[in-house]
C-alpha cells in the first residue's frame, strides 16, 4: 500500500479508498459474469471481505454514513457465503453421492443468489457513488473513545458517538 | 486511558490505535473460545483474526517487518486449524436442517479431533501471553 505519511489518516483514506472501491467493481464484475469458476468465486468473496474490514478500519473518520456501504456489502459477503458454506459441505461429505446431488442443486440456487444480490450492488450509478463518498471529505471533528478497556473490546460495527453524517461531510468538503 | 482521534490524526497514529482495539478484540474472542470452544465462538474468533490480519497487512508499513511476518504466520495457522472445524459445524448444522443422522459420528469425532488441536494451540498462545507481546513487538502502545 503506497501511504503518504506526510498527510493525515483522512487524506490518505480519501486517496486510497476510491480506487479500492474501482478494482473492487471490477473484480466482482469478472468473478460474476460467466461460469462461477469456483476459484474465482472464493477469490471474491475473501476480496470481498478484505474490502469490507479495511472500510471498517475507517468507518470511525466517516462516521455512521457509511453503514449503509457496509450494509450492502454484507449482504454480497452472505449471498457469495452461502456458495461457500455448501462447497464446504460438499467437500465434508464427498463420499456421499446422494447428498452431493442435492447439494449441488443447493448451490446452484445459491449461484442465483450471488447474481441477484451483485446486480442490485452494481446497479447504475453505484461505483460512481461509492468514489464520490469514498473520495468525500471524512468528519473533522474529533472522535472521543471510551476507555480503551481489554476485556470489553467495542463493536466493530457500532458507531461511534459524535461523528459527522452526509451534510456535515459535504459541508466540511465545501 | 482515554485517546481522541481527529481525521487529522497522522495515519501512523490512527493506524497504531487501530491495531490497539483490534487486537483488544482478538484477545478477547481468543479467551471466549478457549473457555468455550462452540460454533459460534469459533466463528466470532476467525472474524477477529481476519480483522486483524487485514489491518497487519493494509498498515504493514507502519510497524518492524519482522514481527509483523512472525504474527501472520501464527495467524494463518489458527485460520488452517479452525478452518476445519468451521467446516464441520457447517455441516453437521447442514445435517440438523435436512434431518440426516447418517453422517453426524464421523463429523463429531473429526470435530473434537480438530478442537483438541485448537484447544492446545490457544493454550500455547494463552501461556505466551500473546496479545502482551504483539502489543509489544508491534510498539502499540506508544501513541
Amino acid at each position: 500500500m503506497k501511504w503518504k505519511p506526510a498527510q493525515s489518516a483522512a487524506e490518505n483514506a480519501r486517496a486510497v479508498l476510491p480506487r479500492m472501491a474501482r478494482k473492487f467493481f471490477e473484480a466482482g464484475r469478472k468473478a460474476i459474469a460467466g461460469d462461477h469458476p469456483p476459484d474465482e468465486l472464493h477469490r471474491f468473496r475473501l476480496r470481498t471481505k478484505r474490502f469490507r474490514y479495511t472500510l471498517e478500519l475507517f468507518q470511525p473518520l466517516y462516521g455512521p454514513g457509511m453503514e449503509g456501504y457496509l450494509k450492502s456489502l454484507r449482504q454480497l459477503q452472505g449471498a457469495l457465503g452461502k456458495v461457500s458454506d455448501y462447497r464446504a459441505i460438499r467437500r465434508v461429505l464427498s463420499d456421499d453421492r446422494e447428498l452431493k446431488k442435492q447439494i449441488d442443486a443447493a448451490v446452484k440456487g445459491k449461484l442465483k443468489d450471488v447474481r441477484r444480490s451483485w446486480r442490485a450492488f452494481d446497479s447504475a450509478g453505484e461505483l460512481k457513488r461509492w468514489r464520490a463518498y469514498l473520495g468525500g471529505v471524512p468528519s473533522q471533528r474529533a472522535t472521543k473513545r471510551a476507555s480503551t478497556k481489554r476485556t470489553k473490546p467495542r463493536q466493530a460495527t457500532k458507531k461511534p458517538p459524535g461523528m459527522a453524517g452526509p451534510k456535515a461531510l459535504a459541508q466540511a468538503a465545501g | 486511558m482515554a485517546q481522541t482521534m481527529t481525521a487529522q490524526s497522522t495515519l501512523q497514529d490512527y493506524a497504531v490505535e487501530q491495531m490497539n482495539n483490534l487486537l483488544t478484540r482478538l484477545a478477547f474472542q481468543v479467551h471466549r473460545a478457549a473457555r468455550k470452544p462452540g460454533a459460534d465462538e469459533i466463528h466470532d474468533l476467525r472474524v477477529s483474526v481476519r480483522r486483524f490480519s487485514q489491518a497487519l497487512e493494509f498498515f504493514g508499513a507502519f510497524f518492524p517487518k519482522p514481527e509483523v511476518k512472525k504474527i501472520r504466520r501464527m495467524l494463518k495457522r489458527m485460520m488452517q486449524l479452525t478452518s476445519s472445524i468451521r467446516d464441520r459445524d457447517i455441516t453437521l448444522e447442514f445435517l440438523k436442517e435436512t434431518g440426516h443422522v447418517g453422517h453426524r459420528p464421523r463429523l463429531e469425532k473429526e470435530r473434537s479431533a480438530y478442537q483438541r488441536q485448537f484447544s492446545e494451540m490457544l493454550r500455547r498462545w494463552s501461556s505466551r501471553n500473546f496479545s502482551a507481546k504483539w502489543r509489544n513487538g508491534l510498539s502499540l502502545r506508544s501513541v
